[in-house]
């Protein structure tokens, strides 16, 4: 090492985390600050000029988003919670069943039926969208929670691929292994395959659950009244009796709804970029 | 014809169905029984309404015509093409979505890509980095885009109040004089993340051979990021335009949930500047009741994107390169 | 280790089928009894009336969904209409073109709860070409003008005596002296404008007989009318001056709040507000500031003020239970849920028998009722013709955006105006020729 590449490296590395710092900053300060104001008194809130911080922070914010009885916080979340596994469970099943075929069988039809699996990947969503609510409502799956679970029992093309690309990686030795034991295809699958698969499994799940969780659209166009769920409630701001929107109990509402998911994202963070480095990177 | 594991030989006959004889129909039926309930799924969800959809299209179609309707033929396609050309709501629509598209993914892509170049410099805590910028995009959409919703709200918003603490005076109507660089905003504050992920994971998954290779050739460490590391992660790239671009094209939720009021259904109309494609589509679906031209109007949609898929795929190939490894099965 | 899989897996198989049932249970359990399917707001139809009604009518369950037009359009088109149907009296005639609702012409006339001759004229708008499809739940002439007094007296006017006649002009003016500002944000706005622009539009032609659409409805005259020119210039005008709500400057919440938070000075908005004057804890600007006076007028001398529409309810011509709907409707719009309306003072009952139920304990509340009162005999009271081809809400919304253009001086006025006319009668045209069929 020359003293000229030291004194480099002496520079780069404080200026690299110089800017690395500020750009987290500017990031994080939209979350910070909705974190401050979920505890403001709304009058706070809607001061000119602002006040930046509660005087006292206000913790029955809280309290009052759950307990409000027009609101109805905890069905919504039970409604989400339930909608979500409906969902999930057999999303996560089948799309593993079917990757695994894609992976680890082979018959007549399989490459046709992959390029039409890719094809499904690159569809917008949006385009059907339309004849799929004119058929859920002649079918009588408008404003009802098992259309989700129908969604789910059909895979999702991105699970799929995910759970083919992670199969494919399995050394064949393991299949011949399990045969001479006497193991027919479904047995090899639940008891061989699936059990190694923890990690592509809990990362499916979280992907299928927060999809749920956060998918406004569809739960707008499809559900009403007592099934609706928090995506859906918190649209539209918190309002008070008289149907005045009141800001910080929303965002108040949204701390409690975006929460849960950002902690089981940071707990399963090296879950998660494994899952990615097994599928994305390769094409 | 593999020789699948089976306990037992079942018969042969001479009898083919769908080109397979029994014995293979037998032999392979775990792989239809795996793929099933996504195939089924497939004609169930996909195939079937694309196809109503293409349908509905050539008829007038309005919701309550059952009994009455007519099937139009190419008229709502002819109608597509002249409103289009006439300075419409369509061409308005349009002309945003591109906009946004344009302006969004070399953004995002660039400004993910640069990020994850800083953090996999040798540096503590890049676990840490990661998921703060992470976060954002981890945040349900409703969620993330009332945060900037409030942020930028023309009078209770922080970023008023900073910009007034710093210049006093400056009130800024962001959310309805400027609504479409606040969707651009979001758009990048909540799309960086997922994009920072994948480089990440992409520079730091090139094998440690190539760099050694480079360095042994005398590289540095400019060279070998230019030279082996970016080519390695150009099909990470090709992946985040091709998705990029389809979300793009069809972004629809995210103006309805930034337009101003506190009431929000699908049928909510943005301002002019964030009315995207989608949304006129919606509107004239489920506003003016022209189911079949509104269907019209995705499959136009549904035709450029894929036009786009297909061009961008065929252009990959000479500028993407695929690590290729004799060990990958293909 | 293999019966521990085995087992998880059966539990897996048994979590999911619980779920599975679970969720089927709902419309299983629902088709033993007739479930009526009503789209109306949490705010017109409280959880207790719902269950008031099912305890007393075993054999019908209630489901409750919100009013949404976009919903409605879908679920229509799904062919699953909800039974009962949350909507406007103008909407009567486009929703009977489409063919969407029934006449309940039969029902009324053997009802003895919903009797025909206890009706208020203004539920003619449920009335269409000889049928009858529905009722009002409450109404109120809906462009009488609120004023804040002190807000009044600060920007150095002199309110008229009651019962007078106010110019738009004069309005207009007042607006402009009442708007407040601190700096480039505007606190104050001197009136609060709501989105009735078609009706608006036509209540003003009618002080002179004028209407906007042509006898048979095939057209909209916009562009060429002076009065309706002359009209949307002067309120476009005010918005830009920020004197109203605008695409730009919207209002934060919707005109009760505004007014009672002081962020806006004047409205044009009907009696039935005074419901959310009631309900006020502590207002930064307390109800009785606001004094009422008739609907503004155009020309000076005559003021047009029915209602415009009217909140009501109708029954889907598609229901399956068409008498246990009508059991429903009955109860809502005569029974204890009626009642409890008239009390609370969201506006004024359909039914004449009622009125006796209408709040007068303030001051203010007194003033408002006379006010009606005195309108009620002496301003127009004729409901305005609806177009039947196409939805209103087009005409809004057209206007909206193109007076967001305007204001962001992308396009001059007259092109707003004209774009608002070549749009409207495209969206008529349309709806008449998919109607005729």
């Amino acid at each position: 090492m020359t003293p000229t590449r030291s004194f480099q490296r002496l520079i780069e590395k404080p200026s690299l985390y110089g800017v690395i710092i500020a750009l987290t900053i500017l990031v994080m300060l939209p979350i910070v600050w909705l974190l401050i104001s979920s505890l403001k008194a709304e009058s706070d809130f809607m001061k000119w000029p602002i006040v930046w911080f509660p005087p006292t922070p206000k913790w029955d914010n809280y309290l009052r988003v759950l307990t409000d009885t027009r609101f109805d916080f905890l069905q919504a979340a039970f409604n989400s919670i339930i909608l979500a596994l409906l969902f999930s469970v057999p999303n996560v099943l089948f799309s593993a069943s079917a990757g695994y075929a894609f992976a680890r069988m082979k018959a007549p039809g399989r490459n046709a039926l992959f390029v039409i699996l890719m094809a499904t990947l690159m569809l917008p969503q949006s385009v059907t969208l339309i004849p799929q609510f004119i058929m859920y409502s002649r079918l009588g799956l408008v404003n009802n929670y098992l259309l989700w679970f129908l969604w789910g029992l059909g895979g999702s093309p991105f699970q799929i691929l995910l759970f083919r690309q992670f199969f494919a990686a399995f050394p064949r030795e393991l299949e011949d292994a399990a045969a001479i034991d006497g193991a027919g295809r479904l047995r090899m699958f639940i008891q061989v395959f699936l059990p190694n698969a923890k990690p592509v499994l809990s990362v499916t799940f979280l992907f299928a659950f927060s999809w749920v969780w956060g998918d406004w659209f569809n739960q707008s166009l499809f559900l009403s009244g007592d099934k609706a769920t928090l995506a859906m409630k918190l649209a539209s701001a918190f309002t008070d009796p008289r149907g005045n929107p009141i800001v910080t109990l929303t965002l108040t509402g949204l701390v409690i709804y975006a929460m849960p998911l950002v902690l089981v994202y940071l707990l399963m963070q090296r879950q998660l970029v494994q899952g990615i480095v097994t599928t994305g990177l390769k094409g | 014809m593999t020789s699948d594991v089976l306990p037992y030989a079942p018969a042969r006959t001479g009898r083919k169905i769908l080109g397979m004889s029994r014995y293979e129909w037998v032999q392979n039926r775990w792989f239809y029984i795996f793929i099933a309930p996504w195939f089924l799924g497939f004609l169930a969800f996909t195939l079937f309404p694309v196809t109503i959809g293409v349908l509905m299209s050539f008829t007038n179609f309005n919701g309550s015509n059952f009994q009455t309707y007519q099937f139009v033929g190419l008229d709502n396609y002819r109608e597509a093409f002249t409103q289009m050309l006439s300075s419409g709501d369509f061409w308005h629509a349009v002309t945003v979505t591109v906009r946004y598209a344009l302006i969004t993914i070399p953004i995002n892509i660039s400004l993910s890509l640069f990020i994850a170049v800083l953090l996999t410099r040798n540096i503590h805590g890049q676990g840490l980095f990661r998921t703060l910028f992470y976060i954002p995009s981890i945040i349900p959409v409703v969620a993330s885009v009332w945060i900037f919703k409030a942020l930028m709200d023309n009078n209770y918003g922080v970023v008023n109040s900073v910009l007034d603490a710093l210049v006093p005076g400056t009130y800024v109507r962001w959310m309805t004089d400027y609504p479409f660089f606040v969707l651009v905003m979001w758009s990048i504050w909540a799309g960086i993340g997922g994009g920072i992920i994948i480089f990440m994971a992409g520079i730091n998954g090139v094998p440690t051979e190539f760099v050694e290779a480079a360095r042994i050739d005398g590289a540095t460490n400019g060279q070998v990021f230019r030279l082996v590391t970016t080519p390695l992660l150009t099909p990470v790239i090709f992946y985040q335009f091709l998705v990029g671009v389809i979300g793009a094209l069809q972004v629809m939720t995210q103006p309805i949930l930034l337009a101003p009021g506190g009431l929000k259904s699908i049928g909510t109309i943005p301002p002019r500047e964030t009315y995207t494609l989608m949304i006129h589509i919606y509107q004239e679906s489920f506003t003016r009741l022209r189911y079949g031209y509104g269907s019209a109007l995705l499959w136009l949609l549904f035709c450029v994107i894929l036009i786009l898929t297909l061009i961008v795929t065929y252009t990959s190939k000479y500028w993407v390169y695929y690590e290729v490894n004799p060990q990958e099965e293909s | 280790m293999k019966t521990s899989k085995r087992s998880r897996q059966i539990m897996l198989m048994f979590a999911l089928t619980l779920l599975l049932v679970s969720s089927l249970i709902g419309p299983v359990a629902a088709q033993t009894d007739v479930n009526l399917v009503v789209m109306v707001s949490e705010g017109e139809l409280s959880q207790a009336e719902i269950d008031a009604f099912t305890a007393a009518n075993p054999g019908i369950t209630i489901t409750r969904i919100d009013s949404d037009n976009t919903k409605l359009a879908a679920m229509v088109a799904g062919g699953e209409a909800p039974d009962i149907i949350r909507g406007s009296g103008s909407d009567t005639s486009s929703l009977v073109e489409r063919g969407w609702v029934l006449d309940l012409t039969a029902y009324f006339e053997k009802s003895t709860v919903l009797k025909p001759d206890d009706m208020v004229p203004a539920v003619d708008y449920f009335r269409y070409k000889g049928g009858w499809y529905g009722m009002h739940k409450d109404w109120s002439p809906d462009q009488s003008f609120f004023i804040n007094k002190q807000a009044a007296a600060e920007a150095g006017i002199e309110l008229p005596p009651v019962h007078t006649i106010i110019t738009y002009e004069q309005a207009a003016e007042w607006a402009r002296a009442m708007t407040q500002a601190q700096g480039p944000r505007v606190t104050r706005v001197g009136l609060a404008y709501s989105d009735y622009w078609d009706g608006n539009v036509q209540t003003i032609l009618m002080e002179t007989g004028e209407d906007l659409y042509s006898e048979d409805f095939s057209s909209a005259n916009i562009k060429d009318n002076p009065t309706v020119v002359a009209f949307l210039t002067l309120m476009a005008n005010l918005a830009k001056e920020n004197a109203t709500f605008s695409p730009l400057n919207p209002s934060p919440e919707w005109v009760v709040p505004d007014l009672l938070n002081g962020r806006a000075a004047s409205a044009i908005n009907g009696y039935w507000i005074q419901g959310g004057f009631r309900g006020a804890e502590e207002p930064m600007v307390a109800p009785e500031e606001y004094v009422m006076y008739p609907a503004l007028s155009w020309g000076g001398e005559v003021s047009v003020n029915p209602a415009l529409g009217g909140a009501g309810m109708f029954i889907s011509a598609t229901t399956k239970n068409p008498d246990a709907a009508w059991k429903f409707f009955e109860y809502y719009m005569g029974g204890d849920p009626a009642i409890t309306r008239a009390q609370t003072g969201w506006g004024l009952p359909a039914l004449k028998s009622l009125y006796s139920q209408i709040p007068t304990t303030e001051v203010w509340q007194q003033q408002y009722l006379e006010n009606v009162e005195w309108e009620q005999a002496n301003t127009i009271q004729t409901p305005r013709r609806v177009n039947p081809y196409y939805s209103t809400d087009v005409f809004n919304t057209v206007w909206n955006a193109n007076l967001e253009r305007y204001l962001k001086d992308e396009i001059t006025i007259e092109e707003a105006i004209a774009n608002l006319d070549t749009e409207v009668n495209e969206a008529i045209a349309i709806g008449k020729a998919t109607a005729g069929n």
